[in-house]
């Protein structure tokens, strides 16, 4: 998972794309620590001590990590949970894509 | 390895068995019937003994895990005794499933051959010919109730969506009705989003109070609710507002005009 964001965040970097975390680890110090030698750039929500039960994935009713889900430019969730890679990336670009365009006055 | 311990911390029980369910050989018919003047075990007696034996491996490894967190260290299954203990108990899980799928099959009307097909769902899954046991002989036992907890996870299959159809129409107990609905509407939740709803919405009316876990099904059902009505394709995100790791605060609606990808994840 982390390599391919890392290249995903380099890649899009300058475009109209954000990766953002819900993170779902009790011990905050220890998210920072990791994140550090993980190189994990990207902005999360941190989940509180309570972690995997903690509220946002309790309202969100996530049961398995990770849970994906893949949003446009103006907030409609378009899909969820593509875990494959190459799939993955197609569908991001299909939708940086429609963003571009429509901040170019191209859209309705 | 990590996802052992992740399983266990998430209350998810099948993914604790994920190695035994992995490793489980298909049913063999390797026992022909015990004659009296045999020497040989009877099923059951076969089944005790493996209880005995699948209890003492689990005591000690559970021992073998509080000595290691009392030492404040974090369980890891690269600590060899751990590892010794974790496959000595699978080990033994393994055989008393495999005796007491023999004593369910042979025995499948009385007392003891449920106790042996709970045992097989509660350790070794929900195996669908013991589901069709259950379903023939006790889905009107009170006794099943504790295992349709575990129900609401893994992939919906026909003997399972007739197992727990025929628990909500025949068992009388409250509780068994509300959780075979609740098992029956997670497993439909993300393949027949109509039908879970339908379902969800039964269990918000009529079963509302009953306990599941630390939880109630109401709760729980609350929530796949806005997962269906909110959290669908082709629904508006809900905004999330929360704190980042550094603690700053910061909305989901900020990223408004990019595209987002959400990323429920952690490190463990």
């Amino acid at each position: 998972m982390f390599p391919h964001e890392r290249s995903l965040v380099k890649r899009m970097e300058g475009k109209p794309f954000a990766l953002i975390g819900i993170n779902s680890d009790s011990d905050k110090e220890v998210v920072k620590n990791k994140n550090e030698k993980e190189q994990i750039t990207w902005r999360s929500f941190w989940c509180g001590e309570k972690g995997t039960s903690g509220p946002i994935p309790t309202k969100w009713n996530v049961s398995s990590w990770p849970t994906l889900y893949f949003i446009d430019h103006k907030g409609v969730i378009r899909q969820k949970n593509l875990r494959d890679e190459k799939k993955m990336d197609e569908f991001l670009d299909k939708l940086v894509e429609e963003a571009e365009k429509d901040a170019k006055g191209g859209g309705s | 390895m990590n996802r052992i311990w992740r399983g266990a911390a998430l209350g998810l029980f099948f993914a604790s068995t994920g190695i035994i369910l992995a490793a489980d050989d298909p049913p063999k018919k390797d026992d022909p019937p015990a004659k009296k003047d045999d020497k040989a075990q009877t099923p059951t007696e076969k089944f005790a003994a493996a209880k005995k034996a699948n209890d003492e491996a689990n005591k000690n490894f559970n021992k073998v895990l509080s000595e290691i967190q009392k030492k404040g260290e974090r369980p890891s299954l690269e600590n060899k005794e751990l590892n010794e203990a974790f496959q000595a108990r699978n080990k033994t899980t393994q055989e008393v499933v495999k005796a007491a799928e023999a004593v369910a099959k042979e025995d499948p009307t009385s007392d003891t051959g449920l106790d042996a097909m709970i045992m097989v769902i509660n350790n070794g899954g929900p195996s669908p010919a013991i589901l069709k046991l259950i379903a023939e002989h006790h889905v009107t036992n009170p006794k099943i109730v504790p295992i349709l907890d575990r129900l609401a996870y893994g992939m919906l299959n026909k003997d399972m969506e007739d197992f727990l159809t025929k628990v909500m129409e025949k068992n009388t107990n409250k509780d068994a009705q509300g959780k075979a609905a609740f098992a029956l509407a997670s497993l439909m939740l993300r393949t027949r989003q109509a039908d879970a709803e339908k379902l969800f919405e039964k269990i918000m009316t009529d079963y509302k109070d009953v306990k599941t876990f630390n939880s109630t099904l109401g709760a729980r059902a609350e929530g796949s609710l806005f997962e269906i009505r909110n959290l669908s394709i082709g629904k508006v995100v809900p905004d999330i507002e929360g704190e980042d790791v550094d603690g700053k605060k910061f909305k989901l609606s900020d990223y408004r005009g990019k595209v987002v990808m959400l990323d429920f994840w952690g490190h463990w």
